[in-house]
């Protein structure tokens, strides 16, 4: 199987989400909800049980460091929240990704925690304008979530403000 | 990881909902949970128990907004008051303003909640003449004014009613003036409130 395959299958997957997230509640839209839901359930059920199987083998970390490794089923693994790295360590791992950029522009960057399907965070852009800030936040967001789309959300409160911040969650 | 991953997210988030938070701490709440409003946007926030109680301490600027829905039988709002405030559609919110800020209606429209500021001497001089004005907390409630299809209905309610109003008619209003489909929710909207109305133990005035 080609690279493109789970790309191509994620992009559509995307694509058609978009199409019904935007439709009207309706009944139509309910039904088709719950009709991706039992499947997903479905696979879900099963993708469990393997796992299962696979870590009685005694060759489960090795197994599943190869399941992650592999970009066709990855995807699968965190749609059912099977990947084997938690997602506070890949969200470490963006960060520490981050860190190059972060210094070119001063800032600051701590994560408070993962928890619940959220990452919280601080940032600190001392001297930064409006539009630095939303930019760095939002090349933030992207990073984090392309490493832990299993998240709910990110959360980037700007340590000196009182109100709550919009999260990311989009 | 090469492959665009967003569809994994969008695909969860669909088939699960919309997760509501607690605006604060971001702990994930029930359907039914506290609320909180800042009085001069009226901007309405979603709290925990815990994060209700610490962010309501003096002076902080948030108010907590305690459910209300009354019905105000007796009451009715001058047509020609009604004409003064210029609000283009026959449901508003009336808020009774915080200190020295504006008194503001807020109403449903194109993009959610309209917001327009009233007039100051107007404000005094319906306050004068209507109490319940008077008495409402600044931000956490209002008087909610219901004048569509020749109805002169009017409610005491919490503001989050306000936005649970908003909230329905999101996906639902077309054009300036909202069109079938939202005032059919509108009409859904008011049967429920009048129906909790009825079922909330008797508040005094």
């Amino acid at each position: 199987m080609s690279r493109a395959t789970a790309e191509s299958v994620l992009r559509r997957i995307e694509e058609q989400i978009k199409v019904l997230d935007a439709l009207p509640e309706s009944h139509a839209r309910e039904t088709a909800r719950g009709a991706l839901e039992a499947v997903l359930d479905l696979h879900g059920l099963a993708l469990a049980r393997l796992a299962a199987v696979v870590a009685m083998s005694g060759k489960g970390e090795d197994l599943f460091a190869a399941f992650a490794a592999d970009d066709q089923v990855a995807a699968v693994l965190l749609l059912h929240g099977l990947h084997p790295e938690m997602p506070e360590l890949r969200v470490r791992r963006a960060l520490h990704g981050l860190a190059p950029v972060l210094r070119a522009q001063g800032a600051e960057l701590h994560l408070i925690h993962v928890r619940d399907g959220v990452a919280r965070l601080n940032l600190r852009l001392p001297g930064g304008s409006r539009e630095q800030m939303a930019m760095l936040r939002h090349d933030i967001e992207e990073a984090i979530i392309e490493a832990a789309p299993d998240l709910d959300e990110v959360a980037i409160l700007n340590e000196v403000a009182h109100a709550p911040e919009d999260a990311a969650a989009s | 990881m090469s492959a665009p991953l967003a569809g994994i997210r969008m695909l969860r988030q669909f088939v699960t909902g919309p997760v509501e938070r607690c605006d604060f701490c971001r702990v994930r709440l029930p359907d039914r949970h506290a609320h909180l409003v800042e009085p001069t946007s009226l901007r309405l926030f979603c709290t925990c128990s815990q994060c209700s109680d610490d962010m309501c301490a003096e002076g902080s600027g948030y108010r907590r907004v305690r459910p209300r829905q009354k019905v105000l039988p007796g009451f009715e709002l001058a047509d020609a008051d009604w004409a003064m405030m210029q609000i283009p559609i026959d449901v508003a919110f009336l808020f009774r303003p915080d200190g020295d800020a504006a008194p503001v209606a807020l109403f449903p429209g194109p993009a959610g909640t309209t917001r327009s500021q009233l007039n100051p001497e107007l404000w005094s001089d319906l306050t004068a003449r209507y109490a319940v004005l008077a008495e409402l907390e600044p931000g956490a409630e209002a008087l909610l004014v219901n004048r569509s299809k020749g109805r002169r209905d009017h409610y005491l309610v919490s503001t989050d009613h306000c936005y649970a109003l908003a909230g329905l008619l999101r996906t639902r209003w077309r054009g300036l003036t909202g069109g079938e489909e939202a005032w059919s929710a509108i009409d859904g909207y008011f049967a429920e409130l009048n129906a909790m109305a009825r079922g909330s133990p008797a508040s005094h005035a």
